[in-house]
Parts: C-alpha cells; structure tokens; sequence
C-alpha cells in the first residue's frame, strides 16, 4: 500500500504543471462556491437581522392568551421576580426591550380618529433601532415623560404640532376606562405609510398609567448576544415560565409572512447554486480528462511493463483524492481572507437603490457570512464532485487497451 | 352579545299586565311591538362583567326615549364615575370627565367592546330589530323556572341584518314576562342564552330584576344585569338627549 | 489558407476524446450560464408577481384624503376621466376600480373590523387573479343576493364556510351607519396572511347600492411593461393632478426593499457563476494545450512554421470553440422551452410551504437577449484567451526540447 501511495504522489509531483492546473480546477471552484454561499447567507441574514430590529426583536414573551385575543386584559405582568429570572440569562441576553401596545381614540377639537398606542422605553428602543433617527420635528421623549410623540401621517391628519394638546381615550385594564390629556413633544416618520398613519408613542410609564396596567406588558423583546442561538435560549427560558400566564415565541413565529417570501428567494438560490455546481463540475471534467488523454500512452506503457490495472487504477484514485483534497483546502483556505474581509467590510451598494434601502432607514450593504459551515459544506461538496469525476479515469484505466493506447 | 336582545326583553318585560288571550305569535308581538315604540323609562342599574381572571361591577343610571335616545350616566366604579354615553339615533357620544371632553365615535371605533363588557359600541347603537325581520310560529308550550310558558320560534328574514339564523323565546303565560332567550348562530347551534330571574316589583310592574346572558362557547364569560330601580314616567323630551345635557348630569 | 482549414478541422476531430471534452466543458458552462441567467429572471418575475402584482398592482390611484381616513366618501372624483384614459392607452393592461370602506364584520359570536371592498368580480381577477386565490367555495358571482369573498385568517378566527351568514356594517354616502346581511360565498387564501384576516370581496354593485352612490376609492392599474410604471404614473399625475397617484415601490417600501436586495443577490451569484465557468475553461484549455507540447513539437521538428503552427491552433480553438457555443445554446435553448412551458416547481426545492400559503412557487425561464449575448462573447473570448497564451509558450520551445516533454 505504501508503495501504491508514494507512486500516486510522486506522479503528481512528476509532472509539475499538469497537476497544478487540475488543483488550480478544484481550487477555484471551491472558491466561487464558498463566496457564492456566503454571500448568499449573508444578504439573507442580513434581512433577517433588519427585520427583527424594526419590529418583533429575536424573542418575544406575551402572555399565554395574546396571540388569541390582542387585548389589554392580556398583558403580562411584569413581576420582579420575571425580571430576576430573565436576568438570570444576562450571560446570553444583550438587552430586552419592553412594549406596551393598544388600540384607542385620540380627539382633537376637530376630529377624532383610532390610532395604536406603543408604550415604549425609549432607551432601549434606541438600542433596538436607533429609534430616534426617525424623529422629524420636536424632541423624543424621556422614559419618564408623559408627554407624547406622533407618527408623522397622524400628525398631519390631526393637524398637530409639538406643543400642542392631544386627548385620548380608550379601554383600559379589564375594562375601565382610559383617558387622558397629552402634549404633543415629538413628531417621528415611521417607514411603512400604514404605521406612519396612526402611531402614537409615550413613555412606558405614562402608557402604564393611561390604561390602568400597572406593571403590565403586552409583549417583551429579548435580544440574544448571539442570534444563532435564539431558539436555545428560546427553549431555555420557556422552561422555568408557567405556561398558563405566558408564552415565548421567536422571530420564525412572528415574521411568518416575511420568511415565506424568503423560503422563494432560498429556494430559488438553491437551485442557482446547483447550477453552480454543474458548471464547475463541468471546469473539473474538462480539465481531467484532458489530462487522462494525455497520459493514456505513460498508462499503456505502465500496463504493457507488468503492472497490473487494478493497481494502476487505484494508484489513479489515489493522485485524484490528493489532488482534490489539495485544491479543496487551499481553496477554502483562499477564500477565508475573502469571505472575512467582506463580513467586515459589507459590500456597499451605490446609486438609486442605495438611497432607497436608506430612505427606508436601513444601511446599503450586502456583508458576507462568517458562518463556518459555509467554509466546510463547500469545501466538501467540490471535494466529492472532484472525486466523483476523478472516478471516471479509474474505470477508463480498467478497460484500457494496450496497443489502442500506444498507439497515441 | 347582542344588545339588541336586551332591548327587546326589557321592553317586552315592560307588557306585564297585558290581557293573557291571544295565542298567535304574530298577534303577541305585534301588541309588544306597540308598547315598544314611544315607550320611555328611567333606571338604576349595575352591569357586571364576570371573566376567566376578574369580575368588574358597574353601576350606571339610564334614560331611555324609545328605540332612539339613550342617555347612560356611569356612578361606580370611583375610576369611571361620571362617564356619560349619549345615544342619537346611531350616533354615540362619549363624555369623559376626568379630561372634560365630548368625544363623537368614530366608525373604526364601533366594533370595539363598550366599558369592556361584552356589548360593543355598536350594539348600543343598533335599533332593536322588528317583528317585520322574522317569520314566526308557536312551538310546544313548555315550562321554564317552574312557570309555563308560551314557546316562540323566530326565523330572521334573508334580508334582515340580524347576526342569528334562529331565535326561541319563552314567554310566560300568567304575567307574559320572557324569561328566556336562546339564539342560534347560522349553522343552527347555541350561539348564547339569555335568562331572566328574580321577580319583584318595578315601577309598580312585576318584573324581572336580574337578567343574565352567557355566550354559548366560551367559558367563564357572563355578563349580568341586575336593575334596582325603575320609573316608567320620567320627565325626560327629546330636548333632554343633547350633547349638553350629556355634560350637566349628576 | 485553405490547407490550413482542412487540417485544422481534421485534427479536431482525430482526438476526438479530446475535442469532445473540450466541446462538454463549453456547452455545459455555457449552459449554466444562460439556464441560470434565466432562471434569475424568471425568479425575480414571479417573485414580484406574487408579492407585488397580485397585491396592490403596479400603480394605484386615490383620493388625497382616503389614504389618510378611509371614509368611502373620499372618492376619486375624476373616475370616469382616468378610466376612460386608461382603457385608451396601450400601455396599460388592465385596471380595477374599486368602491372600500371600512366597516365590521359580525356573527352571532364575533365582530370583527375589517376593511370592504367592492370589485368587479370580472375585472378584479384579469387585475390580481383573486379568483385563483380561492380555496373553498367559489368566487363572486354575478347572480345571488349579496354574496362575499373572506380570507382563510378571518374565516378561521370567526368560524366561516362557504354559506355562512354575516352582517357587514359601515358608513354610507350620508354618514349612516347601516347593516345587511351577507352570505359567504367562497374562502381566500393569499401569500399576506395579514390582509386575509382584515380585507374582505363584496359586489361593486352591492355596495354602491347599500352606501347610495356610485363611488370609486380605488382604481389599481397593471401595466403592459413594468419598466413603464414610473412614467406612466408621471404622465397620469401631471393629468389629474387632483389625485394621489403613487407606484408599487412609495406605497410598499418595504416590498420594493426585499425586490432590490433579492436582485442583487442574484445578479452577484450569476456572477459567481460566470467566474466558475471562466475558470473552468480555462483550465480545460491550459491542460490541452500543455498536452500538445509534444505534438507541436513534432510538427515544428518536421518543419511546419512557426506561424502556421499558430494560426493552425486558433483554427483548431475556433472551431471547438463554436462547435461547443452552437451545443450549448442547443442545450439551453432546449431546456429553457421545456421548462418555461410549464415552469419549474420550487415547492419541491423548497418545501410545501411555498404553494401552502398562496404562493404560487413555479419559476418560468425567461430569456433576454442581452444576458445570451454577454455570456457568449464571455465564452468566446475565455476559450481564446486560455487556448492562445499556452500555444505562445509552447511555440517558444525549441523542437528539441518541445518533443521531449511529457
């Protein structure tokens, strides 16, 4: 065996140049499939990521009734000792970001309209979204503040402005009634014209009070260190809650409608990537194949000198697994620094749809995924397709006729 | 939950006294029908809210004009007190005291629930519907709370905007108080009950004092009405159900 | 010259294994290079048919004040103008003009709010295809007494099958509140689970008849080019100026959004393939030619030019080259009109899910020509590329030593 082995390596090396084409075939390959990969993943992500900041977070706790009846009546309260148990998660929490969220009436002299209050911590929403990008005219509010800012579309429609007096009414905590005099102190653009049409934000505090909820949340965010790990810690913290008053629910849950649009592009770049393969499969046949040709006379002569085909062939798939192993880690190799130095320095995008993902509050760039898999699965992938082929001269060797070859 | 039941058991409620002859369901209804038009009324009266994780009491004093002015004047509890709701024709009109505002409706707000029982604000405004929305036949006399009673079947017409495909009321014989409403929902099962207890004296009639409705499907939802105090001749016009007025009471 | 034709083409085809190897590489790179490119383009097509088109349509028009309150009486009041405008403009492919409100719906369990739209059942579908998005029941027809189309969420939530009973209440022309009872007629399931639980179908007829005029909030416009939307909606806005008239892109952002970055993401992996695909031949081509030394060592010992030796390598390159260029545009051709007759399913790539949830998951393959004729000049000029350099090198040797190499 080690006779067989050293022949195929030395065969490699005996001719130079031949072999470094048919490395450089794999290697290449494995590298466009990496940076194919990775790219992908991370414009994915990066969607994902954009997605979460701007409305549901990573992680959502509710109470246990929420998602049936998105009421008052069932907002969670939020204990202390809720709070000592998330916080007994600090390691894998970077921050939570707590809402209080309702529908009511908001009058002026003139006109009256429904709009959706948000009760916020504007801290944390600032660490959410940077939050206060978004504010136009007047100033934000504090945590503290009973003061209140208005969706830009609300405010035209209300024909208010930072100073003036907006009154609101609405159904409080089982049933009372909610009322309440507010200042106008902000005016904010929201992105989507649906949202910009009918939001009002006020501190938690004062969201609290309005309707009679002390304490209470309609909905939690947490926000993981690590969002590849957020089913875990979803898992986790489900644990140690009563099921009967809450529920945890992760972003897969909340931005359903979202993902399945994704699951197409997925999907779709999937079968691209397939493609891909075919393509680079064909790079490799081409190339080894030549090669095969060419040294059908080197074989002829090998085979006619004694020695045996099974031996020949095997010494074939042995210069084909080196040749492939070699060009797949050196391509994996070649495409770290890459992969690393677009992860952290994302790919800008120019022009009109640059202003465009702007307008809509998001960075233009398209990073790549640092994600090992990547590096791995393709690596492995080309090495198998590598392999594969490298088969067919294997089989080629078996039936090889001595003097068809010399012939050559 | 639909007011408009309410509206016609209280008023039918109010036909005590009426002569105990007629048989057919057209008749009985057409007289209850008389009796609701033109019909006014004072009363004091608490509507409690009983839910899976609280119960919520609220008192409250009523005017009524007929099918079209209401006026609703909230005591207890001390959070809510001096709420008013005036009611013209289908308008709503909501006074809130603790901020002195007179806030119209708006249409996207009547679907929601009215002082979070489980009214909306768009039954408050809905007109109880008329004998002329269903078709009607006498079913077997059977006996309820220990009173016979006259069993009615009403099948709403096709174009009548009413949300149930059936409705049965017992009447009883002796005093022709309904003492129970039962309402099906299209595919002909229970979508909620109303009974009607506790007999007293009410403005000089003998009527129920205590009404309970309990939807069909979900458990631990009730709401009651327990009425101490009726005046059927209150001082009250038409001039009586203003957005001014809504602000005066006391 | 003539000479050298003949011999060039007959060394071809004397290696055949060779020349046939060389020739796959080709056709299939090209292959994958233009299956894909239209591939993509057939993604990016239906994937903005099913999240853009069937929604809310390339253009649509509305009072100033409906997009603020949506009160049906904030009608378009240059209706009839627009839509004789539209029915006379060839770029325009279909419109809907729509009567909505908001309103409530009821059972004898639930009300719900929701927001009612009054179509023309026939001129709807040509504008969104509702009618495929029904799942139970059928769609609006013309004959029947009030019938509605309601979406899977809302029938779920208030327990509707086709032939229940509901009662609808809005706002009509006066600011009345009224009522009527509505039957439903068919279920909806659409790719935005949110809209299926907050809109519902009604008659146009039907509900102009119950407000009391004959109002139109809405007209959604589908055009023959989606490259013409921007101008189009210019030309319409400096003619009704009273009107607000927005595009796919202002009245979804977010849609226009994930559009953008998945184009992106797709035109960077055609890219990706296009350098696999150059690399790939060039290294078929390289390790031809390498393998040649001997032999053109020979012909040069035996006396054959320098520079014929040259043109003769070209020719040979020439011909595979395009040899391989006509397979693999036979090939693609091919593929892309078998697929793009009946498309390419992605449910099975993807999941069930996919077809699950309205969303109509089959990609058709569309050609454009400018994608063909960029990755053939990129074929050609790779091929002759990675085929001239090494033939240079191995034409610098010296016979001698051209002849010894292994």
């Amino acid at each position: 065996m080690k006779v067989i082995l050293t022949l195929a390596w030395r065969n490699l090396w005996r001719n130079k140049r031949r072999t470094l084409i048919t490395i450089a075939s794999v290697f290449f390959a494995v590298i466009m499939a990496i940076n194919g990969q990775s790219f992908q993943k991370g414009s994915y992500e990066l969607m994902i990521s954009n997605m979460v900041k701007m409305s549901t977070g990573y992680i959502q706790i509710q109470d246990a009734l929420y998602e049936d009846e998105p009421s008052m009546d069932n907002a969670l309260l939020y204990t202390d000792s809720l709070k000592e148990y998330i916080a007994g998660f600090g390691n894998q929490i970077n921050f939570t970001v707590p809402r209080l969220q309702a529908f009511a009436l908001a009058a002026t002299s003139n006109s009256t309209r429904g709009v959706m209050v948000t009760g916020v911590d504007p801290g944390n929403e600032e660490k959410l979204n940077a939050f206060s990008k978004l504010l136009v005219q007047g100033q934000m509010i504090s945590n503290t503040d009973s003061s209140v800012m208005l969706a830009s579309g609300l405010a035209d429609i209300l024909k208010l402005k930072p100073g003036d007096t907006v009154v609101m009414i609405g159904q409080g905590f089982q049933g009372t009634m909610a009322a309440g005099k507010f200042r106008v102190k902000g005016i904010m653009k929201l992105r989507l014209p649906e949202m910009n049409n009918n939001t009002i934000y006020m501190s938690l505090k004062a969201a609290q009070g309005f309707y009679a909820a002390d304490n209470r949340l309609t909905a939690l965010l947490i926000m993981p260190r690590d969002p590849d790990k957020t089913n875990e810690l979803a898992g986790a913290l489900a644990k140690g809650l009563d099921k009967e008053w809450f529920r945890v629910v992760t972003w897969e849950y909340l931005l359903k409608d979202l993902l399945r649009l994704m699951e197409f592009d997925v999907a779709g770049n999937l079968v691209i990537i397939y493609i891909l393969y075919v393509v680079i499969a064909f790079g490799i046949f081409g190339t080894v194949l030549t090669m095969m040709i060419e040294r059908s006379k080197e074989f002829g002569m090998l085979i006619s000198l004694g020695m045996k085909r099974g031996k020949l062939a095997v010494v074939c798939l042995l210069e084909s697994v080196f040749i492939s192993f070699i060009g797949a880690i050196a391509g994996a190799v070649a495409s770290f620094p890459i992969v690393w130095y677009y992860h952290f320095h994302p790919i800008r995008l120019t022009g009109q749809m640059a202003e465009m993902i702007e307008q809509y509050g998001f960075e233009p760039i398209i990073p790549f995924s640092l994600d090992p898999s990547n590096f791995t699965t393709q690596a492995w992938i080309v090495f198998l397709i590598a392999f594969v082929i490298g088969l067919y001269p294997v089989f080629k060797v078996r039936k090889m006729s001595i003097i068809d070859a010399s012939k050559r | 939950m639909k007011f408009t039941r309410i509206a016609i058991l209280l008023i039918l409620a109010f036909t005590a006294g009426f002569e105990a002859e007629a048989q057919d369901p057209f008749t009985i209804l057409k007289k209850m029908e008389d009796k609701m038009k033109g019909d006014k009324s004072y009363m004091e009266m608490t509507m409690t809210t009983e839910r899976p994780r609280y119960t919520r009491d609220v008192s409250m004093r009523m005017w009524n004009l007929g099918d079209d002015y209401s006026l609703i004047f909230v005591t207890a509890p001390a959070r809510d007190k001096g709420t008013g709701f005036l009611k013209r024709k289908k308008e709503i009109w909501n006074y809130v005291p603790t901020i002195d505002r007179m806030v119209k409706m708006p249409p996207s707000m009547m679907s929601q629930s009215w002082m979070g029982s489980d009214f909306t604000n768009d039954d408050l405004v809905r007109g109880s519907s008329t004998i002329n929305d269903y078709t009607h036949r006498m079913l077997p006399d059977a006996v309820f709370d220990n009173t016979p009673c006259y069993v009615l079947e009403l099948i709403p017409k096709p174009e009548s905007a009413i949300v149930y495909s059936k409705v049965i009321i017992w009447v009883s014989k002796d005093k022709f108080l309904e003492l129970k409403v039962e309402n099906y929902d299209d595919r002909m099962q229970l979508a909620n009950t109303i009974i009607q207890l506790n007999i007293v004296m009410l403005g000089g009639k003998e009527l129920p004092s205590v009404m309970e409705m309990v939807p069909a499907d979900k458990k631990g939802n009730k709401t009651l009405i327990t009425i101490h105090r009726i005046d059927f001749n209150p001082k009250v016009d038409e001039s009586f159900f203003s957005v001014q007025n809504l602000k005066n009471i006391k | 010259m003539k000479t050298l034709l003949i011999v060039s083409w007959r060394n071809v085809w004397r290696n055949k294994s060779r020349s046939i190897t060389i020739l796959l590489a080709i056709a299939f790179g090209l292959w994958g290079g233009i299956f894909s490119s239209s591939l993509s383009a057939g993604m990016m097509k239906q994937r903005f048919y099913n999240s853009i088109e069937k929604q809310i349509s390339h253009i649509q028009i509305h009072d100033p004040r409906f997009t603020r309150d949506d009160d049906i009486r904030f009608s378009i009041a240059d209706a009839p103008a627009i839509i004789k405008t539209l029915r006379s403009d060839s770029v325009v492919k279909t419109f809907s003009a729509r009567t909505c409100c908001n309103g409530m719906i009821a059972t004898a369990t639930l009300t719900k709010g929701i927001r009612i739209y009054g179509i023309n059942p026939a001129q709807e579908n040509l504008t969104t295809q509702l009618a495929h998005a029904v799942i139970d029941g059928h769609y609006l027809s013309v004959t029947g007494r009030n019938p509605v189309l309601v979406g899977k969420q809302l029938a779920d939530k208030m327990k509707l099958n086709p032939g229940s009973r509901v009662i609808l209440t809005f706002t009509d022309c006066h600011g009345e509140i009224i009522s009527a009872s509505f039957r439903v007629e068919g279920i909806l399931r659409t790719s935005n689970s949110m809209l299926d639980e907050t809109q519902l179908y009604i008659r146009q007829t039907d509900l102009q008849q119950l407000a009391g005029f004959r109002a139109v909030n809405e007209i959604a416009i589908l055009l023959n080019n989606i490259n013409q939307v921007n101008a189009f909606a210019d030309q319409l806005r400096s003619k009704f100026e009273d009107e607000e008239i927005r595009t796919w892109g202002q009245i979804s952002p977010d849609l226009l959004y994930m559009n953008e970055m998945a184009g992106v993401t797709l035109m960077v992996l055609m890219v990706i393939i296009m350098l696999a695909l150059a690399f790939g031949l060039l290294n078929t081509m390289l390790m031809t030619v390498f393998e040649r030394t001997r032999e053109l060592g020979m012909l040069m010992a035996i006396g054959m030019n320098k520079s014929k030796l040259f043109t003769m390598i070209l020719l040979e390159t020439t011909y595979i080259t395009v040899s391989g260029s006509l397979a693999g545009m036979l090939l693609s051709g091919v593929t892309i009109l078998l697929t793009s007759r009946h498309g390419i399913d992605f449910s099975s790539v993807g999941g069930d899910s996919l077809s699950e949830y309205g969303y109509d998951a089959i990609v058709y393959p569309t050609l454009y020509p400018e994608f063909f004729v960029n990755i053939i000049i990129l074929v050609l000029i790779t091929s002759f590329v990675s085929a001239v350099y090494p033939a240079l090198k191995a034409l610098r040797l010296k016979p001698s030593e051209a002849i010894r190499k292994d």
